[in-house]
């Protein structure tokens, strides 16, 4: 108490008016305070009674959205099933046919006393055939027996060679496109043409 | 040395006390209301005449409300709340809050319906505004999204529409208002193309009273 005393005399009035402010300020802080820290008691009842609309929409709220919400609202129309399927893919495939044909089934067998099965179409395959058959070998029907009477060729063999010329041009007309042995011709004698004028330019220089 | 002290740390600590009280109290008064939740009964918070709330719209116009649904506990997403029983015959209008993800349907002051909603992704935001409901549709699909939207009410003329969707936790929409289904059925019978809808900002501060 001494000490406050000393310290208050020792001031100036303008110090002393500072500190008298500040020590009211502190206790009216104070107040200030304990006022809040009483205050949702004391309100509560009456601001239950009229609570503002705001904090009545804000208590039904179950707060912000949280972040990264989706939009699964829609379904998107990609994922959406289609009326018609995509087309698959095709890769596209050569066949080479090979110059052998294997019939599926086996090597095709007639039996002799079976001649219109030939004619009668090309299901061959379906005809049952007996599974064993004396005589000789069976064949195919495209290509019969010269003893039936239809030949391949004429008789006397096949004819090889040039058929016979009827008059008019013998020589046939040239291809469009030189053969490669013409190109290879024609590049030869460009160079050689080439290669004659250029000796014919450099004698005079070399003279 | 004491006197210096004093002179020079006395305002100090008055100022570190008045710091102290103004960053405790704002953080501590909005909690008050939340801990305590006492309604009082009936149907209807009844605000007393000549101490009616103004809600502020986004375009600045005021709005007077007379009483509020007695719901302050929080909504279930797709449910809704619904009850004009003695709700006189008015002016409808309808507010819609992003921040807090709620909708709800004035009549003549009175507050008749109040749901959770969807509404637009970060991506494709509902825009905040007051609009007028352009057009209503009982039976609507989206050409845009390729979608059912029933119950549609156009507020906008690029598509922004309150329309009934699937309201779940951790949803949005394209830009729409989503509501349930059957409040959107309440919600078209009362609303007719005129009527205006307040979209209020998530981010704006609540502005109100």
């Amino acid at each position: 108490m001494r000490a406050l005393n000393q310290l208050f005399s020792g001031l100036t009035l303008s110090q002393r008016k500072i500190l008298m402010l500040c020590a009211i300020a502190l206790v009216a802080l104070a107040g200030a305070m304990f006022g809040f820290t009483s205050r949702p008691q004391a309100g509560g009842t009456a601001a239950s009674a009229a609570r503002s609309p705001l904090s009545i929409f804000a208590s039904r709220s179950p707060g912000a959205r949280a972040d990264g919400a989706l939009f699964r609202t829609k379904r998107r129309l990609a994922a959406a099933p289609r009326s018609r399927p995509r087309p698959a893919v095709v890769i596209p495939r050569e066949r080479v046919l090979s110059p052998v044909r294997i019939r599926p089934g086996g090597p095709l067998q007639i039996a002799p006393g079976a001649p219109n099965v030939a004619p009668q179409g090309l299901s061959l395959d379906a005809v049952p055939l007996p599974t064993s058959v004396p005589g000789p070998a069976f064949r195919s029907p495209y290509i019969p027996d010269v003893g039936s009477g239809y030949l391949p060729f004429p008789p006397g063999g096949p004819v090889i060679g040039a058929p016979p010329v009827e008059g008019g041009n013998p020589v046939p007309p040239p291809p469009a496109v030189p053969e490669p042995a013409t190109w290879m011709l024609l590049i030869l004698g460009l160079g050689f043409v080439g290669a004659a004028l250029r000796r014919q330019t450099r004698l005079p220089a070399g003279a | 040395m004491l006197r210096r002290i004093a002179v020079l740390g006395l305002p100090l600590l008055a100022g570190l006390a008045l710091a102290l009280v103004l960053l405790t109290s704002p953080s501590g008064e909005p909690q008050a209301p939340r801990i305590k939740r006492a309604e009082p009964s009936g149907t209807r918070i009844n605000y007393p005449v000549g101490q009616y709330p103004v809600l502020r719209l986004p375009d600045g116009e005021r709005r007077v409300v007379h009483s509020l649904l007695n719901t302050a506990a929080p909504h279930a997403y797709g449910e809704y709340v619904w009850d004009d029983s003695g709700v006189p015959p008015g002016q409808v209008w309808i507010r819609v809050d992003l921040a807090l993800q709620t909708i709800s349907v004035f009549r003549a002051g009175h507050e008749i319906g109040s749901a959770l909603i969807l509404y637009g992704a970060k991506s494709k935001p509902t825009p905040p505004g007051v609009y007028p409901v352009l057009a209503k549709a009982e039976q609507h699909r989206s050409s845009l999204y390729d979608a059912e939207m029933p119950y549609m009410l156009r507020l906008t003329g690029d598509g922004i529409a309150i329309h009934a969707s699937d309201v779940r936790p951790s949803a949005a929409t394209h830009g729409c208002i989503g509501v349930p289904l059957q409040f959107a059925r309440l919600l078209f019978a009362q609303v007719e193309p005129g009527d205006r809808v307040a979209i209020i900002a998530a981010r704006q501060p609540p502005s109100s009273i």
